[in-house]
């Protein structure tokens, strides 16, 4: 995978998917008026598409990116229940999705 | 840091998700004005503190783009005019920082991308106060301007 | 048994090959004091880079280094000193590439002829310990030569002349000093001119023994062990291929069976595995083609593509340990299916060797991407084209190759690269060709900060002749002058060539540009 490859990947998915996820209240229950925007970073990415559809797109076959395939795989599954505002789903798709934003962050920087 | 009672800090970008991010964490210390191209920047700039920049404006239209096509493509894609119009997309919020800078604004820039160290020294060489965080981080945006102010 | 006795004459081959110019060295002179510093250091620089003259060294040395050339003759001198010294100490341990260390220095700079000496007993201890091998000490005994006939004022010329004694006493007498006494002694020494010829015989006989050597390292190449970073290393010309090979093995294996079942394998280990992982697990590994059969497919594709003697199960220890995993996992279907709690741990353990190697694979996939914009691939560049037929013909007066430090890297296959600059510099040459000299041609490489913060490596290809060229023109030529792959090797790199006015010293530079990958990470 090319620099730019990379670089667009860490963008486009890792950026957008910890959007609230990095910035969501610690503790306590996960504020409802986040909810809409947290269903917007993991189900609807800059572009309309879930940010699993989109990982599929640019990430390279490696080993690497599977464990981010089955966090995002994970955070689909979460979808009702976070839609719902559920909390610990939401804490638990929040707690994923940092994780593929922090790998799509260090892969994008070992391609430089 | 900011003369304002409550400052202002121009977004920048070529959707809302930067005027969305700052509406809900960055409201409590700033007031939020948000563009979406080169022209509405310069016309905003005046009268803000502090600017948030989007680097990449591929949703923007070709009119509404900064720098020249042709030329990019000749002196660095061989000719490829598709491709520098893309180049000019990636990298369209620096050339705003750039056209903000000439026009006189100097405010503290922060851009959410994860540039490198090398890359970052030289727009701070070119612009000035320039700062990057790598993810959106309300807390880390915020120290980086007053770093820079 | 050291490799230097498995293969006897590739250090020979490897200095009959190597260029350091022995023919040209007794009867050159010094460069002419009087020469303005930029023509001296012109003059020297064509010594070594276009004539391979040894003498070269003097030349070099002699710049003033309170000039700029003065400082760039230094400097380079330094750079190539460290490589040739390695290349000795390679030679003394009977290393068969030690050829590879010459080569990389010849490209920079001349060798300080001080170090024929360790160069001579180099071989010369590797001759006493080969004793079915004559052809070290015969290399020895040319080395001791050049050392003597370069340096004659050095302390240690006559521990030179009494080493070179025992291995050849026919041929030390001719390098006997006045006065000396013994047999050498009673003779009248002989008359210049005879000193002169010696070289002509001993380049006469490093091309037979090149000739000869070249059948056996083809005969012995087969038997050639050698890791994929080392081929990877010392072919460049081959990066493309491994890089295809290095990817497909990756997709095809190491990503789709092996790391697609990393969760499931952690949950088996754990005890935490659902009915549908087991499945999934079962499927992957031991579903369809068995996982030896593919292992064997890929490493049976890189002996296909990249030779015969590539072996990597015994000469690459990753791809090594590699093979053992994957057969370790083929060897545990049934007892994974039984529920042990061993083969679930060792599954773990196969697993994670795996995941290394693909680890190791991504990061030589990437460096063979990174080329290193410098003046070794300068060299390359125009000694490639200076032989050349045609290129070669035309008498250049002066080659100028600059470089910074440090080299800036592009993203761009460095045989690609070379691709693209060959073509420029042998339109280059041919263009100077026709004009009157002095004919020039430069090489040289800078930086450029892009308003976007970015950086694009600019190397200028200039020359002498005045004849106009625009960027249309080299456009429109390509099809006719080789350089429609110069412009498909730009487009897929996101590069560009340009042509740029004359800046004085030259009548044009052609640029070509690519971005500058950053390496300080």
């Amino acid at each position: 995978m090319t620099r730019d490859e990379a670089t667009r990947l860490a963008h486009d998915v890792g950026k957008y998917v910890a959007r609230i996820a990095r910035n969501a209240p610690a503790e306590g229950p996960f504020p409802a008026a986040l909810v809409p925007m947290l269903v917007k970073d993991l189900y609807a990415l800059p572009g309309g598409k879930r940010a699993s559809e989109r990982f599929v797109e640019l990430a390279p076959d490696e080993v690497a990116m599977a464990p981010l395939h089955a966090a995002l795989t994970e955070i689909d599954a979460l979808e009702e229940r976070v839609r719902a505002g559920d909390d610990e789903a939401c804490r638990r798709a929040c707690v994923r999705a940092l994780e593929v934003e922090a790998a799509l962050r260090a892969y994008a920087r070992e391609a430089r | 840091m900011y003369d304002a009672v409550v400052p202002r800090l121009l977004v920048i970008e070529d959707g809302n998700e930067y005027e969305e991010f700052a509406t809900l964490f960055l409201a409590d210390r700033f007031e939020v004005v948000a563009v979406h191209s080169a022209a509405e920047a310069l016309e905003a700039a005046p009268g803000t503190d502090a600017m948030l920049i989007d680097l990449r404006f591929e949703r923007a239209r070709d009119e509404d783009l900064l720098g020249d096509a042709g030329e990019a493509a000749a002196r660095l894609f061989a000719g490829d005019l598709e491709r520098a119009r893309r180049w000019l997309k990636e990298q369209q919020g620096t050339l705003i920082l750039g056209a903000l800078r000439e026009a006189g604004h100097d405010q503290p820039a922060v851009f959410v991308h994860d540039f490198p160290p090398r890359r970052l020294a030289n727009l701070a060489r070119l612009y000035g106060r320039v700062g990057a965080v790598p993810t959106f981080d309300a807390a880390a945006i915020v120290r980086t301007l007053e770093s820079l102010a | 048994m050291s490799s230097m006795r498995r293969h006897p004459l590739s250090l020979v081959l490897a200095f009959a090959l190597a260029p350091l110019g022995l023919a040209a060295c007794a009867g050159t002179e010094p460069v002419d004091g009087g020469l303005s510093g930029a023509s001296q250091w012109a003059a020297a620089r064509a010594l070594w880079h276009i004539d391979r003259d040894p003498a070269a060294y003097r030349a070099w040395i002699e710049i003033d280094p309170a000039t700029p050339e003065g400082r760039e003759a230094h400097r380079l001198l330094a750079e190539a000193e460290p490589h040739y010294r390695r290349g000795i100490e390679r030679v003394r341990g009977g290393d068969p590439e030690a050829r590879e260390s010459f080569e990389r220095a010849v490209r920079i700079a001349p060798m300080d002829p001080v170090l024929y000496l360790p160069l001579a007993r180099a071989f010369r201890d590797q001759g006493r310990a080969d004793t079915d091998n004559p052809h070290l000490f015969i290399r020895a005994a040319e080395y001791y030569r050049k050392f003597i006939a370069l340096v004659p004022h050095d302390p240690r010329t006559e521990e030179a002349r009494a080493e070179l004694a025992e291995i050849d006493p026919e041929g030390s007498r001719l390098f006997a000093p006045p006065g000396e006494v013994g047999e050498a002694a009673s003779q009248p020494l002989p008359a210049p001119q005879e000193v002169a010829t010696w070289p002509l015989w001993v380049a006469v006989a490093a091309l037979a023994l090149a000739v000869a050597a070249i059948g056996l390292l083809l005969w012995r190449s087969r038997e050639r062990l050698e890791s994929l970073d080392s081929l990877a290393e010392r072919k460049p010309e081959l990066h493309p291929a491994i890089h295809y090979l290095v990817s497909s093995l990756r997709h095809e294996l190491l990503k789709h069976r092996i790391g697609a079942v990393g969760s499931a394998v952690d949950a088996l280990r754990e005890g935490r595995a659902s009915e549908a992982q087991i499945e999934f697990l079962r499927g992957r590994l031991y579903g369809g083609e068995p996982l030896t059969d593919a292992w064997h497919g890929h490493l049976a594709a890189f002996r296909r593509a990249l030779g015969p003697e590539l072996d990597l199960h015994r000469a690459d220890k990753h791809f090594r340990a590699g093979g053992r995993a994957i057969e370790a996992i083929a060897k545990l279907e049934k007892r994974l299916a039984a529920g042990d709690a061993r083969a679930f741990e060792k599954l773990s353990t196969a697993h994670a060797t795996l995941r290394e190697l693909d680890k190791r694979l991504g990061q030589l996939a990437q460096r063979l991407v990174r080329t290193s914009v410098d003046g070794a691939l300068f060299r390359d560049v125009v000694d490639a084209v200076r032989g050349e037929y045609a290129a070669g013909a035309v008498q250049l007066d002066e080659v100028v190759i600059r470089s910074p430090e440090p080299a800036p890297f592009v993203e761009v296959f460095r045989v690609d690269l070379v691709l693209v600059l060959k073509n420029v510099v042998r339109n280059a040459i041919l263009a100077v060709a026709s004009e009157e000299p002095p004919r020039r041609i430069g090489l040289d490489v800078d930086t450029h900060v892009e308003l976007t913060g970015e950086e694009t490596v600019r190397i200028h290809v200039r020359d002498t002749c005045p004849q106009e060229l625009t960027t249309e023109d080299i456009y429109a030529r390509r099809m006719s002058r080789g350089l429609g792959l110069v412009t498909a090797a730009l487009s897929r790199y996101d590069g560009a060539i340009q042509v740029e006015p004359a800046d004085g010293e030259w009548a044009k530079s052609v640029v070509v540009r690519f971005f500058r990958a950053y390496d300080e990470e």
